[in-house]
Order: C-alpha cells, then structure tokens, then sequence
C-alpha cells in the first residue's frame, strides 16, 4: 500500500494566507490523515487553498468527498480552493466523478488567480 | 490475495444465448488489501487488452464496488473479472448481509460506477450482494466494441 503523505505549507501574502496542501500516494476511503488535515486548514479559513496533486496516484469517491466538504466550508467563507496539477489518472477520476467542474483545476500553484 | 487458475474457462448466459468466458481474475479482498486489489485489477485489465485509458476507469469502478462491500456490506468480498467477446465483466459480491444493501442504495461510488461501466447490474437480499460491471472499449485491430445497453 502507497500510504498516503500529506504535508501543508502556508505563506504570508499581503492580501491573506496562501496555504497549499501536498498530497503523495492514494487517497481512499481508509485514509484518515486527509479528511484531519482539510478540516483543520479549512478552519483557518486562508484567501487561496491549494491542493497540490502532482504525487498523488489514485483517488476514490470517500476522499473526493472530503474534498467537496472542504471546498463548500472554504466557499462558505468566502476563500478560494484550487486543485493542482493533477496526473492524467487522477484527472480523469475528476472528470468521470465531475468535480472539475466543481472546483478549479490549474496546470500549476504559480497559475494565476482567477479576478 | 488469492491468484485464479490462468485461463480457467465459464459458461455464461447471456440474452444472446451461452457464450465461452475466460476468467482473468479472481480475488478475495478486505479494507486491508484495497490498494492490492486495485494493482491487481490494473493488472489483469491490461492482460485482458484492455486500453490504458479504459482500465484506469474499470479499476476506479472495481474499487468503488470493493469499497462499498467493505464500507457497508460484510467487510470483505470477492471480485471475479471475465472477458467474453470483447467486453470485461467485474463481478464484486460479499458473502452475508451487511448494515446496509450496498449495490442498491444509491451514493457518489456508485455515480462513478455507472459512469464509467457500460452496464451495471445489481442484486441484493440476505445472503449478500453482487454487483456485476461490464466494460467495453473502443475497436482496435480485430476487436469490437459491444453496444452500450441500457439497465
């Protein structure tokens, strides 16, 4: 099993907290790091919310659940979510659950913002 | 894990009459063993010939079904995977009645099953649940792609 590896880094901007959300291996229904980690950062509520999915090899319908909850909480709060970078299985598993037309999906964490 | 009998052959019937099966794949499973399972189906699509892109799907379908047998049925399966004339059937079933009937109760895994399956078929009652999906794929040389069918 590819355990999945989840690290967060934020950055200080002067319109608000950049934070962006690293995810390496598979993310199924028995990874219970994400669904922690999105609560908690969400909470924070930071202006852009990234969730970097350049390692990620697999993602299943419990963990893109997690991420529509935290996206709706982020949205709530008036704060951006964005996925990065997404490898062309996983992008696929977004196209056929329809979350990219959910949420954004950018090429790259240096994207522009979208006014 | 639990690796099938290479080549082993079935009967199956179907609307147009028997046809010969050959079983590519044949697992037991539990929330442990998920990812396992995903390696194997992975494995066993792309023997089966099934295209790059189309096995990503029928593996994200497999263990959506898988899932639920764990998540809301007995907690452990079994998953048979056959192909007959160009198309690959998944058959995911657990053993005894679980909290709830899984392959019935409509959720977000099952969405993406039907998505992804040219045809879904479902069965449930106390002696457990099958689900049985069945995936074609677009012709390449000497191959046909089954019609999609309506449920």
């Amino acid at each position: 099993m590819t355990e999945l590896s989840v690290s967060v880094s934020t950055e200080e901007g002067a319109d608000g907290t950049r934070t962006v959300l690293r995810l390496v291996g598979e993310a199924d229904l028995t990874t219970r790091a994400l669904a922690e980690v999105l609560t908690a950062e969400a909470a924070k509520k930071p202006r852009l919310f990234l969730v970097d999915m350049s390692g990620l090899t697999f993602i299943d319908s419990a963990a893109l659940h997690e991420i529509v909850r935290a996206h709706r909480k982020l949205s709530a709060d008036g704060c951006l979510m964005a996925l990065v970078s997404p490898s062309p299985i996983v992008t696929r598993i977004l196209q056929l659950s329809g979350l990219d037309q959910v949420i954004q999906v950018r090429a790259s964490a240096e994207d522009e913002d979208p006014r | 894990m639990t690796f099938p009998a290479p080549g082993r052959r079935v009967r199956v019937i179907g609307a147009g009459g028997d046809s010969e099966a050959r079983i590519v794949c044949d697992e037991r499973f539990d929330a442990a063993t998920l990812s396992l399972l995903r390696q194997r189906v992975a494995a066993c699509a792309a023997d089966a010939g099934v295209p790059v892109d189309r096995a990503v799907e029928v593996t994200l379908a497999v263990h959506e079904l898988a899932a639920n047998a764990v998540r809301h049925g007995a907690g452990s399966g079994r998953l048979v995977m056959y192909t007959s004339e160009g198309s690959l059937s998944c058959q995911v079933s657990d053993a005894g009645p679980g909290a709830h009937p899984w392959p019935v109760q409509e959720g977000h895994g099952l969405w993406i099953v039907h998505a992804a399956a040219d045809k879904v078929t479902a069965s449930s009652g106390p002696d457990g649940s099958q689900v049985t999906a069945v995936f074609g794929w677009p012709a390449g040389p000497g191959r046909d792609r089954p019609g999609r069918e309506a449920t």
